[in-house]
């Protein structure tokens, strides 16, 4: 019977702790919110992607699998319209450029397809635009001076691209340890790409 | 003495329910940010050929001709664009989104569809090309990508989007939560 008393104080406790918690959450965020009555414009950006379901059908679709060191981060604001002018099949002429981030990377070995030189660039979308950050949502993230395995899609006059935002880049250092115990058949492990080029 | 424990047991469980500090997060399937209303415009896109236009168009009614509380409308002093071409680079579609940190709510957007790798990837072209449009207007009414569910998303990344191009139920009603 103690036990139900006590069981029954510490409810009624637990109430009032929580009651009055409650409405000090609720007036703080009433006077932040009146205090930042417009608030910091962010910009982001949402890609609809091709996604692989494995490394097999990833490596497929990939012109260039290589291993690299990414050196320098840079961003631009690139028209990556294919052609001038109209657009030969929907007819638009001029289109909005996009933010992007290029990825400046010494290549260490090629996996497939071909590198000129030992650098190269790829660009993924998000960047600096008009002076503010623009986020790629859910993106894979490279730091400069890591090594990476990358995929990647090349283009007659752009940058290659990554060929989607969340399956193109694996951190060579973190992956190996990572594929070992991945249980997920969803991921596509460095050790699953590696495996198709023994 | 049993009735004792059973007492205590619903005492304990009322505890941990009236305890547990609530607390509620934009969280899947919704974005950090969305449109403040359902009634969105849409600058022009006639200077699209009529294909396009015509794709555009069904993108739109996919939403507008849904049970959604939403609207579409096109309107010249618009914030708010879409465009498609031939892009360099390997995505289907773009939305891009500026938005108020505080309230979430968005100040302008950009879709852009990119008619290249819809060619490339398509066995229907014109339903391929609307799921990629009607998918990225979901993320102007909150939607994210790939919500953690196994009912049909148009939201998913890995749908076949030869034939899901319509706004399914659980995308309606995550639309229908945040605007009635």
């Amino acid at each position: 019977m103690k036990k139900v008393i006590i069981l029954i104080v510490l409810l009624i406790v637990n109430i009032f702790i929580f009651t009055a918690c409650g409405k000090t959450i609720e007036q703080n965020e009433v006077e932040t919110i009146e205090q930042n009555e417009v608030g910091e414009e962010i910009t982001i950006i949402y890609a609809d992607y091709p996604m692989y379901d494995s490394a097999q059908s990833l490596v497929a679709a990939a012109d260039l699998v290589f291993v690299g060191r990414v050196e320098n981060i840079t961003y631009q604001v690139l028209n990556t319209k294919t052609e001038d002018g109209k657009d030969s099949m929907t007819g638009l002429a001029v289109a909005d450029s996009i933010p992007y981030t290029i990825y400046e990377i010494e290549v260490v070995s090629v996996y497939k397809g071909n590198i000129a030189g030992t650098t190269i660039s790829l660009k993924r979308p998000g960047g600096i635009l008009d002076g503010n950050e623009c986020i790629l949502e859910n993106a894979t993230v490279i730091t400069s001076e890591n090594t990476y395995l990358f995929t990647a899609a090349t283009f007659e006059n752009s940058y290659p691209s990554f060929l989607n935002a969340t399956q193109s880049a694996y951190d060579i250092a973190y992956d190996m340890k990572a594929a070992s115990f991945s249980t997920d058949e969803e991921i596509i492990t460095l050790s699953q790409i590696l495996e198709l080029f023994e | 003495m049993k009735k004792n424990q059973k007492i205590g047991s619903l005492a304990l469980l009322l505890i941990l329910i009236i305890g547990y500090p609530i607390t509620a997060y934009a969280a899947d399937p919704y974005a950090l940010s969305g449109s403040e209303s359902g009634s969105i415009t849409v600058k022009s896109y006639s200077s699209h050929n009529d294909t396009w236009i015509s794709y555009i168009d069904n993108g739109i009614k996919a939403w507008n001709g849904s049970t959604a509380p939403v609207e579409i409308s096109i309107s010249s002093p618009s914030n708010n664009s879409i465009q498609a071409a031939r892009y360099d680079d390997s995505w289907y579609g773009l939305c891009t989104k500026s938005y108020d940190e505080t309230t979430g709510y968005i100040t302008k957007f950009a879709i852009q569809i990119n008619a290249r790798t819809i060619a490339n990837a398509a066995t229907s072209f014109s339903d391929f090309a609307e799921s990629v449009i009607a998918h990225e207007f979901g993320h102007v009414f909150w939607l994210c990508d790939n919500p953690r569910t196994k009912l049909r998303t148009l939201m998913y990344q890995k749908r076949d989007r030869n034939v899901l191009k319509l706004p399914q139920t659980f995308d309606i009603d995550n639309v229908k939560a945040k605007y009635e």
